[in-house]
């Protein structure tokens, strides 16, 4: 019974990402709902690097850029069928992120921080500097729909852009739940929690490490695809600090380390930033500071607070008998 | 001949400009062991508060610069009591720090952007003299900076190495509990070095917004390029932090002179990828980098 109790919850999750659009269908409800989507799947792939594997990437941001950029351009330029520029973004991001893999070869903990920080900033001006095919500051505009057949996918307050918004986060949630599972996964928490341990076992932290930063650069390479596609426009805001808070925001409130909680964190956040669309500066205002309380108050997060509650109800319903095994959360890199 | 000139002298004026962020850096890193990556937005803050108190107060713009710097020590230690010294201690404090830092930056934009809305503002020049030496020439700001960045960290390399209190940042330095046995309290050291590092931050702002319009986003620059200082000359070394922004100064002002605004900051990033590969520990130093 155990496999069917791992597994009833997805055709669940899947059956709520079929029906939310029909419970909201007003244009701006959408809106939100692919946003949090393309948030939840952006968050997702980020923590498999940040939270899981421990590595201090601040790079995903311009993978995220780097995909968008080049559905933006391969669409406006070559003329490419859009469905086949996102894979192709993908694998661009997977590219770039080998560029970013570099420093990680030799170096550890913070200093990787500091290397990646700085290379999804570079990002910004290497789009500017190469305006010929970037646009410069003028940013890419009139980039193709994406049309299903005659029909397009903004048609119905978007409804094909949130399906494909929802395919996507579901297959990334799946593919994270299978990935920290898996012996890749084992690997990774064993070199972020001992790593002298892990590596003298026979794991070799370079290759579990870039194998995972592949992975995740890949998808927030496809996301970004999704977003230029979404928006019909690419600007080097997409590599800008509002996007790297907010995405920090909602993998902290969430719970970094556990597999579901950056998509609860993509929900809240995305409603939140939503509500305060009107506040200017104090939207931002906002996220920052929920960024630090949530880091004082609860390291953990949502998920975090969400296993003390249900740990705090089996304890009262008596004996506890499936105790499920715990993600072991961050300590401290040697 | 002009060429080397031009060259000369903004290596002179950006290397100052990075080595008063960098040596704030440096002496956090030697001690709490962290990066503060707010420290960009604290120059902008900086810089912001002086233009206020200047325009406010009609003091001379000096004056008016040193009640920054007082007020924004001030603020650094808020800074350190709340963002900082929180996490410092958690398992994976590394990171909560940094992210912490990162959504401070995000707070001092935004505040800044409330506070002084989006008009352009520019300080005045610091000074009217001009110096002229084998055909480079360095005037108002740009002398002020050259001087200027070069004294005040002097002075901060001597306190450390005279001083008490720079005894106690040195011995926290080299060995924390060793020094908490021998009666330092690490918290106060912490609280000094972060007001200093914040005070040479605002400096740096100050003479930034003389050279070019203030934006909340002026710091990022900076600190950049500050980080690759600090992967050039070794963190935690400010004889180090010196050469470096000096280097750094030269590079960017050479590749910005023969490859354009915005190509010079990739060079300087692959500079800084190709020295990380090479030589982990910076090229000028021995330590070995492991946080």
């Amino acid at each position: 019974m155990a496999n069917f109790r791992t597994w009833a919850g997805w055709p669940l999750y899947a059956l709520v990402l079929g029906l939310l659009p029909l419970v909201f269908t007003d244009p701006h409800s959408r809106l939100l709902l692919i946003l949090i989507t393309m948030y939840g799947v952006l968050a997702l792939s980020w923590n498999l690097t940040l939270g899981f594997a421990g590595i201090f990437n601040f790079a995903q941001i311009g993978f995220f850029g780097i995909g968008a950029y080049t559905a933006a351009i391969l669409s406006t330029r070559t003329g490419i069928d859009p469905w086949l520029a996102i894979p192709i973004s993908g694998v661009s991001a997977v590219l770039a992120s080998l560029v970013a893999f570099l420093p990680v070869l030799r170096l550890r903990g913070i200093y990787v921080g500091l290397a990646t920080y700085v290379f999804s900033q570079l990002c910004i001006y290497l789009v500017l500097g190469q305006a010929g095919l970037t646009g410069g500051s003028n940013g890419i505009v009139g980039i193709p729909r994406l049309t299903l057949g005659e029909t397009s996918l903004r048609a119905d307050g978007r409804l094909g852009y949130y399906f494909l918004g929802a395919a996507l986060l579901f297959a990334v949630t799946l593919l994270v739940r299978l990935l920290t599972r898996s012996t890749l996964g084992m690997s990774l928490l064993a070199l972020r929690d001992n790593e002298p341990l892990a590596t003298s076992r026979g794991v070799s932290r370079v290759r579990q490490h870039l194998i995972v930063f592949m992975i995740g650069a890949g998808v927030a390479g496809v996301a970004g695809s999704f977003n230029a596609f979404l928006n019909g426009v690419v600007s080097t805001d997409i590599f800008g600090f509002g996007y790297l808070t907010l995405l920090l925001s909602m993998i902290f409130l969430g719970g970094s380390g556990s597999v579901y909680g950056p998509v609860a964190g993509a929900v809240v956040v995305t409603i939140v930033s939503d509500a305060l669309q009107d506040a200017g500066p104090w939207r931002d205002i906002v996220i920052a500071a929920l960024i630090v309380v949530v880091l004082w108050a609860a390291p953990k997060g949502l998920a975090g607070l969400a296993r003390q509650a249900l740990t705090v109800f089996r304890r009262d319903r008596g004996p506890v008998t499936a105790e499920p095994v715990h993600v072991q959360t961050s300590k401290e890199m040697p | 001949m002009s060429s080397l000139s031009v060259v000369l002298t903004s290596t002179l004026v950006l290397g100052g400009l990075y080595l008063l962020m960098a040596a704030g850096l440096t002496l956090i890193w030697s001690t709490l062991r962290v990066f503060n990556f707010g420290h960009g937005a604290l120059l902008m803050f900086g810089a912001y508060l002086t233009w206020t108190l200047l325009t406010t107060t009609g003091l001379p713009l000096v004056v008016a610069l040193i009640g920054a710097v007082v007020a924004m020590a001030a603020i650094g230690a808020i800074y350190e009591f709340l963002l900082v010294s929180p996490f410092i201690k958690r398992p994976n404090g590394d990171m909560l720090v940094m992210v912490a830092t990162l959504a401070a930056t995000m707070l001092l934009q935004s505040g800044a952007q409330l506070i002084w809305g989006p008009e352009l503002k520019q300080l005045p020049p610091f000074g009217q003299g001009r110096v002229e030496v084998a055909g480079s020439v360095a005037q108002g700001t740009q002398l002020v900076t050259i001087v200027l960045a070069p004294l005040l960290v002097g002075l901060l390399a001597l306190v450390l190495k005279r001083t008490g209190i720079g005894l106690t940042v040195r011995a926290l330095e080299q060995n924390r509990e060793h020094a908490q046995l021998l009666g330092i309290a690490p918290r106060r050291v912490y609280l000094f070095v972060v007001m200093v590092a914040v005070g040479l931050a605002t400096v740096a702002g100050a003479l930034l917004a003389s050279m070019q319009f203030m934006t909340p986003a002026m710091g990022a620059d900076p600190l950049l390029r500050a980080f690759v200082v600090l992967a050039f000359g070794g963190a935690g070394s400010l004889a180090g932090t010196i050469t470096g922004a000096y280097a750094i100064g030269l590079l960017e002002a050479l590749t910005t002179y023969y490859f354009g605004l915005s190509w010079s900051p990739v060079l300087v990033f692959l500079a800084m990828i190709i020295i990380m590969l090479v030589k982990p520990e910076g090229l000028l130093h021995t330590r070995v980098r492991s946080a």
